[in-house]
């Protein structure tokens, strides 16, 4: 047997070793030939539509629960795609809403579509597209009361500071305010009146805030001292108003 | 049963729990809890609210997904393997009959699946109520019950890796999506009003009625406080017990009539 066949040869050890090295070498071709390809180019894609409720049900297999709630995740980062960032106001925030819903839908105790509606997609700088979120939130709240009256006052505070629109601000308070379900705390029905007074309406605001005074609701002493104050309060804003 | 009876099922009992832990499932087990936990996690970092009750959800509808899989993977490939090995001709070789066992075969892995619920559980404690999970784990190691009964059947039934654990998982998401197939045979919508829509959902609706509803067993949703109730779990333990007394019987009945 020549020196060059024997298993122990230097020749044999570089033969056996070939395949480990073409594989090293493979795969540093492979990196290379993707480093010098040109980025994918970027392509934003347009928010879906949902698919019925139904067929969302089937797909979650018996737990509507945690699909809901992978599709929120899903929503929410939406607006961050592979190579492009969408504002807001780039998203067609009737799908978006309907997507709210349907998660809604499959999970009715969460909070999250509530709190996206309300506090991220209704923070658009415009008013349409906010105004939108905002009567999703008015909607929702009317099916549970009692579950998401959280996010209707937030509803009016957006209403009133950040589109400015007084009278929507009051239809959302009074919503509040009108509803029977026993899970609203008491400065949430309030919201009403301080709408009424913050916008002028004081002889409105006096009478509801003496009416709740006088109805015996307010059972907390501390609270009975600080509205009787505001009442005090618009009582002598309105006197004021009317001196000559 | 008399104790000769019980004597060679318990023996193939036992010699089945050998092998579940020869064949490193609890390995494989804590690897799909702890991608199951990783997902949680991963979820929990990209809520803005609600963050604990994200991984919770996630965290439990993944384990549940990943340990039936594996699981019923496990026992297909090892009753397949014992079947073209000769190992369980050299069982029944011994006066061992038949249903003696398949009943041996399918009390190991109900011990394995009571086991193994316990351990997947265990993450999910770091948030959900106690009681929560026990519920939880309980429907778990009730889910693995059934699947294990489905399992053996089509892995003895069909002889093959491949086709035996194809119609395991299907029959597994059948069992999960028949009511919501139910509700959309019924969708308004979708009704042509021909004999032929008629048929299938008539036939649907014959099907539901045969199939376990592992739909309501073990819900994310109960982690987080929702929808336990007593007759949810009275219902779980019921359809248990009859779901995988038909599965097995016809296992059993489908073993006996093979030759060997």
């Amino acid at each position: 047997m020549a020196h060059s066949d024997s298993p122990h040869s230097p020749t044999a050890h570089w033969r056996a070793r070939l395949p480990a090295f073409a594989l090293c070498g493979l795969l540093v071709a492979h990196g290379v030939w993707r480093a010098s390809l040109d980025a994918t180019p970027v392509r934003v894609r347009e928010i879906p539509d949902p698919p019925p409720q139904s067929w969302l049900s089937l797909a979650a297999l018996g737990d509507e629960v945690a699909l809901s709630r992978i599709l929120m995740l899903w929503l929410q980062a939406f607006d961050t795609q592979a190579g492009a960032r969408l504002g807001l106001r780039d998203l067609d925030y009737a799908r978006v809403e309907a997507w709210l819903r349907r998660c809604l839908e499959l999970a009715p105790e969460a909070q999250y579509p509530l709190l996206a509606a309300s506090r991220f997609y209704a923070e658009v700088p415009d008013s349409a597209r906010a105004r939108r979120m905002l009567d999703f939130v008015s909607t929702a709240f009317a099916e549970d009361p009692a579950r998401r009256w959280p996010w209707l006052a937030h509803a009016v505070f957006v209403a009133r500071h950040r589109l400015k629109d007084p009278a929507l601000a009051l239809v959302y308070a009074r919503q509040l305010a009108r509803e029977k379900s026993a899970n609203i705390p008491n400065w949430a029905r309030q919201m009403e009146i301080f709408v009424l007074e913050d916008i002028g309406e004081l002889t409105a605001a006096r009478i509801l805030l003496g009416g709740l005074l006088d109805s015996g609701q307010i059972t907390d002493p501390h609270e009975a001292r600080f509205l009787a104050e505001r009442l005090a309060g618009l009582e002598a804003k309105e006197q004021e108003r009317h001196e000559p | 049963m008399s104790p000769h009876a019980t004597s060679p099922l318990l023996g193939v009992a036992r010699l089945g729990l050998v092998e579940w832990w020869r064949t490193r499932w609890p390995w494989l087990l804590v690897l799909c809890v702890a991608v199951a936990g990783a997902i949680g996690v991963f979820a929990e970092t990209l809520a803005v609210t609600e963050s604990v009750e994200i991984r919770l959800t996630l965290q439990g509808a993944a384990t549940r997904f990943l340990v039936v899989t594996a699981f019923a993977l496990l026992l297909v490939v090892n009753t397949v393997r014992d079947a073209n090995d000769g190992v369980l001709d050299f069982v029944l070789s011994r006066p061992v009959a038949r249903w003696q066992w398949w009943l041996g075969k399918f009390l190991s892995c109900a011990l394995v699946a009571a086991l193994s619920a316990a351990v997947a559980a265990l993450p999910l404690l770091a948030g959900a109520a106690p009681g929560s999970v026990i519920a939880w784990s309980g429907s778990l190691a009730c889910e693995l019950v059934v699947m294990a009964a489905a399992a053996l059947t089509f892995a003895l039934g069909l002889g093959q890796v491949t086709p035996a654990f194809a119609a395991t998982m299907a029959f597994y998401l059948l069992c999960r999506a028949m009511q919501s197939l139910v509700l959309l045979s019924r969708d308004a919508l979708l009704d042509t009003g021909t004999l032929l829509h008629s048929a299938l959902g008539a036939a649907l609706r014959g099907l539901a009625l045969l199939l376990p509803d592992l739909g309501r067993y073990t819900q994310s949703a109960w982690l987080v406080g929702i929808g336990l109730d007593a007759g949810e779990l009275r219902f779980i333990l019921l359809q248990t017990l009859m779901g995988a007394s038909v599965l097995a019987l016809l296992g059993i009945i489908d073993f006996n009539t093979r030759r060997r």
